[in-house]
């Protein structure tokens, strides 16, 4: 059975979005909810100003806070992806407030739990998680049985307690101040007066 | 019936607009809920990925026109994916090619043909069926027709890209008055592209093998045509070291992830370039072969002509340090032939654009990378294209008059290589002068929206029956433009329909492809090419003998039906299958460079230099005793002077040598200290107004606050979402020329406070702050109007997920910056001058 490892690079992210529409698109997902999300970060002074990306979505903690955190056993950890059963799930939102970076949403219509599982069911085709196929970068990469993991991949923490199986390259730390933890991703990120660093 | 009493009546039970019933559309109309299939109950791509059917087509959410498998489900569309065997994007797609997909079943989507019952604007339709739509348009054309006045009937389209279909539609009757979106978008560049190589499109640059990108404000991260195929190869020379420089007066995601940013003053990205030229040229470090034989000038000429143009003047007028300047173009003369300068629609959008691009694409010959590996490969811009595929016959001629309507005669430049107009001026022109339109066809155009002084000058036009007489207008939602038209025909969307495509080649060998339907369109839905053909058909003599096959698709196929069988298929059948389809030819390195062959100098003869065919054709150049190609220019050498620059100038009384000078426009020359400068631009979700309604796109971008920079907001006390009042001036030169700095209009816009624009620049885009298209593009949650679109259809997101609705405290849905942005044709081409407001703003 293969394990999945997601690897992000946002060196090499262009910030067009394609990722979070195309996994939208995939899971017809409610707007302001988000699965997936790139971040934006203007850093310098005119007329030395550089910008930066980060794709952010579920990292597949290992000893996840969210699967222990649900009552009802519906989280669960298969080959590196943290699974939610829309069986079980009551739509509680406690695994959303476990989650120290956003990355888990309640379906306001069905009221289930949603988030990232790697696209398990492109996975299981042979097929790529939909963000991962549509990258023109190549800024997402999943990476099988942990086979030529990149040496400068890290994990992104937001709590000192987080263990992400998702690994990130040149992640800017600035970018966790736009990270609630125990809130869904906000889409009020996407407006751009929230773009630069605080001054 | 009374407009009351129906929208009561249909209130009720309505899950139809039954045929001749009335329905208003204006923005004030009632709302009412009716019986639906809800969106969210529909099955997932997720859920049906393992029965999907995969229909090769190509994207229309931008011109980029990328490769894609549209993904089908039970008759359904339910996502995209990049067709991998697309050369220019390579399996790969970008934000908008996925958010398109929600245009086929937008709940407000227009799926009936409707008829005006009250006033023009007014916003009251009456359902009616195709065959009364196709016999009204079909009367009303006939009528000017039969009094001999064929140019009274007039085609307006943006993004057409069925010219094949239309542009014979008008010949057919006769109508020279074809008007495009050209002088809004690219004139300037391609005008300079044409004077210089002759070719016909944007430059191709061997971007995979490039080790220097000199960009003078394309924003190829987001936008630029053909971005997403350069953006692809541009990331694989970028992890081999490529290095990319950036002049834009704003921070876009190109500029924010260049090695190196620079924001020049609006305008002097020729000035720039032309130092550069300077330093290549002072400090020898060109391809002296290629000058001296491949270009009209030589380096004795050209150190004359650049003397003027040292760093330190172009530092003056840019206000970049001069050594930054000597530096870079140092760095980009020694990554030659490996290297590119290269615009997009920034530095061309302005009254002095055609020489700014002149000066850019002239850096590539002085160091000698015109069509060499990693370089301005300019000649990978040949796809098969619509030339190399035969129309049916009798082909109806063009007719043999113009009028100033799309033929200006002021701006004589715009029309010579390709029909480019002026059409921005086409507007102000029917109300200003004697020239009225009895018929009005729309297209994929939201003048309103998108043109500038559209919210009034277009608006002014399209509202007076003396000006336009009748308008249809072909378009899938309720847009700016159907609102003031008297028939709306209710368009395919571009999953919905044919077109043959094809863009300038990145892997440089000629490739096109095929976009086709991957389900039926729904209801009355039709691709307007086809209602075009039913119109001509009931035209009759001597229109519907040019109109003799069934439908758009039987068109296509007749015009493939002479590529050679691939796999057993016919042409037809290949691109049905595959999508695309890839010349067997090697890539097109210097293609000026290669010798003519023998059959193409079959009775051909020389005159001072130049190779002509029999027929008296210039077809190539002598060089070293040998017929080549050369360029498509009247020297058949990269013209760095160009004659046929000098003489239009002439015509029109302009003193003009014919070399790329630079000459700041006099509004921004003129400059005070209080006056800033309004910039436009694109976002990586939107294109012009057509993504407004697309709700995954416009989550993203909804609102546009004006960028101003840091300092100046400061000195002014203007902090990030502050409201300001902008007013804008008319420019000191050129069209309704203002040395008194008359207004053109005043708005409140909100601020946004960056340190990453220009200090004298503001920047707003458009794409957003409609007043129609539906809930989306407006902002607006609700239940659905009681109206014509997709009567059993409803997405819940759209009665109160759209979190960026006003009324949930959101930020709205914008402001269209287009009643600000005065009517400004630049000399000669008439390309609008975009970048060139003047304004002033004061905090409120």
């Amino acid at each position: 059975m293969n394990t999945y490892r997601m690897i992000i690079d946002a060196n090499k992210c262009v910030g067009c979005h394609a990722c979070e529409v195309a996994c939208k698109q995939e899971f017809s997902a409610p707007l302001g909810f988000f699965r997936t999300t790139t971040l934006y970060l203007d850093t310098g002074t005119y007329p030395s100003v550089k910008r930066e990306f980060l794709p952010l979505m579920c990292r597949q903690c290992t000893d996840a806070v969210c699967i222990s955190a649900c009552t009802q056993g519906a989280l669960s950890r298969k080959n590196g992806i943290v699974l939610v059963d829309e069986k079980k799930c009551t739509g509680c939102g406690d695994c959303v407030k476990a989650c120290s970076i956003g990355a888990i949403y309640v379906n306001p219509i069905t009221q289930i739990a949603e988030k990232c599982n790697l696209c398990s069911h492109r996975l299981e085709i042979g097929m790529q998680p939909a963000c991962v196929e549509t990258c023109i970068s190549n800024a997402l990469t999943l990476v099988t049985n942990d086979n030529a993991l990149p040496k400068d991949a890290l994990p992104l923490k937001n709590n000192v307690n987080d263990k992400p199986h998702t690994l990130h390259i040149g992640a800017n730390p600035l970018m966790k101040q736009k990270l609630v933890a125990g809130q869904s991703f906000s889409p009020l990120n996407y407006e751009i007066d929230t773009w630069a660093e605080e001054i | 019936m009374q407009r009351r009493t129906f929208i009561k009546n249909s209130a009720l039970s309505m899950a139809t607009l039954p045929l001749g019933g009335l329905i208003s559309l204006s923005p004030n109309a009632e709302a009412s809920s009716e019986k639906t299939i809800l969106q969210q109950t529909q099955k997932t791509l997720a859920d049906s990925i393992h029965t999907i059917k995969k229909v090769p087509s190509v994207c229309l959410n931008c011109s980029t026109v990328c490769g894609i498998n549209i993904l089908v489900d039970d008759n359904k569309i339910l996502g995209v994916e990049g067709n991998p065997l697309d050369p220019n994007s390579q399996g790969k797609l970008c934000a908008k090619a996925h958010g398109g997909v929600s245009a086929v079943s937008y709940p407000e989507r227009i799926v009936y043909p409707l008829k005006r019952v009250g006033k023009r604007g007014e916003g009251l339709w009456q359902r009616i069926t195709m065959e009364e739509a196709y016999d009204t348009i079909a009367k009303r054309i006939k009528k000017n027709l039969d009094a001999g006045e064929p140019e009274k009937v007039a085609l307006h389209f943006g993004r057409n890209k069925m010219g094949d279909i239309t542009n014979r539609f008008m010949n057919a009757i006769g109508s020279p008055v074809i008007l495009n979106h050209r002088g809004l978008c690219s004139s300037n560049k391609r005008a300079a592209n044409y004077t210089t190589i002759g070719d016909t499109s944007w430059e191709t640059i061997d971007a995979k093998e490039c080790k220097y990108f000199l960009n003078f404000g394309s924003n190829f991260f987001e936008t630029h045509q053909g971005g997403l195929p350069l953006l692809k190869r541009f990331v694989e020379a970028k992890n081999n070291g490529a290095k990319l420089i950036t002049f834009d007066v704003r921070l876009s995601n190109t500029a924010g992830r260049s090695d190196e940013w620079f924001a020049p003053f609006p305008s002097s990205e020729g000035a720039v370039a032309l130092a550069m030229a300077h330093v290549i040229v002072q400090k020898k470090v060109y391809d002296k072969t290629f000058i001296e034989e491949w270009t009209n000038m030589s380096l004795k000429e050209l150190d004359t002509f650049l003397k003027p143009y040292t760093a330190q003047y172009a530092a003056k007028v840019s206000g970049l340090a001069a050594k930054d300047i000597e530096r870079i173009a140092l760095e980009f003369a020694s990554a030659a032939p490996a290297c590119a300068a290269f615009t997009n629609r920034g530095s061309q959008a302005h009254q002095n654009g055609l020489n700014n691009d002149r000066a850019v694409i002239m850096l590539n010959a002085l160091v000698g990378s015109i069509g060499q590996k990693g370089g301005y490969a300019y000649g990978g811009s040949k796809n098969k294209g619509h030339k190399s595929f035969p129309l049916p016959k009798p082909i109806p001629p063009k007719p043999k008059f113009t009028t100033d309507l799309e033929d200006p005669r002021l701006y004589p430049l715009a029309n010579k290589w390709q029909k480019m107009r002026v059409s921005h001026l086409a507007f102000d022109k029917l109300i200003n002068t004697k020239q009225k339109l009895d018929v009005y066809l729309s297209y994929t155009i939201s003048a309103p929206q998108t043109w500038p002084e559209g919210p009034t000058v277009a608006v002014e036009a399209l509202k007076d029956e003396n000006v336009i007489g009748f308008h249809a207008c072909s378009d899938v939602v309720y847009s700016e433009m159907a609102h003031y038209a008297d028939l709306i025909l209710p368009d395919a969307t571009y999953f919905e329909r044919y077109t043959i495509e094809g863009r300038n080649a990145y892997e440089l060998i000629p490739y096109f492809a095929l976009r086709q339907p991957a389900v039926q369109s729904p209801y009355d839905c039709e691709n307007f090419a086809d209602t075009l053909i039913k119109i001509a058909k009931r035209l009759g003599s001597p229109v519907a003998k040019y109109f003799e096959f069934d439908s758009y698709e039987a068109f296509i196929k007749l015009r493939l039906s002479t590529l050679p069988k691939r796999e057993g298929l016919s042409g037809f059948e290949y691109m049905k299958k595959y999508g695309v389809w890839v010349e067997d030819k090697k890539k097109n390195y210097n293609s000026y460079n290669m010798a003519l062959s023998p059959k193409k100098l079959q009775n051909s003869f020389v005159k001072e230099g130049i190779v002509y065919n029999k027929k008296g054709k210039a077809i190539g150049i002598m060089h070293n005793g040998v017929a080549k190609k050369g360029f498509k220019t009247p020297s058949k050498k990269f013209e760095i002077y160009s004659s046929t620059i000098e003489s239009t100038a002439k015509s029109l009384q302009i003193e003009d040598d014919g070399l790329p000078h630079f000459e700041m426009p006099q509004s921004l020359k003129e400059i005070l200290d209080n006056e800033l400068v309004l910039t436009t631009f694109k976002w990586n979700v939107h294109t012009q107004a057509r993504t407004g309604p697309q709700k995954y796109l416009s989550e993203i971008i909804h609102d546009n606050p004006i960028w101003i920079n840091t300092q100046t907001a400061k000195k002014l006390n203007i902090k990030n979402g502050d409201m300001i009042e902008i007013t804008s001036y008319r420019p000191k030169s050129g069209f309704r020329a203002s040395s008194q700095n008359e207004v053109v209009a005043s708005m409140e816009i909100k601020a946004f406070v960056t340190q990453g624009i220009h200090p004298q620049v503001l920047a707003i885009s458009n794409s957003v702050g409609m007043g129609f298209g539906g809930r989306i593009p407006k902002a607006k949650n609700g239940s659905k109007r009681n109206n014509l679109s997709f009567p059993s259809y409803e997405d819940l997101d759209l009665r109160g997920n759209i979190w960026w609705d006003t009324s949930q405290g959101g930020t709205g849905n914008g402001v269209n910056p287009n009643s600000l942005i005065p009517i400004n044709p630049a000399p000669l081409v008439g390309m609008q001058a975009w970048n060139d407001t003047i304004c002033t703003i004061r905090k409120i």
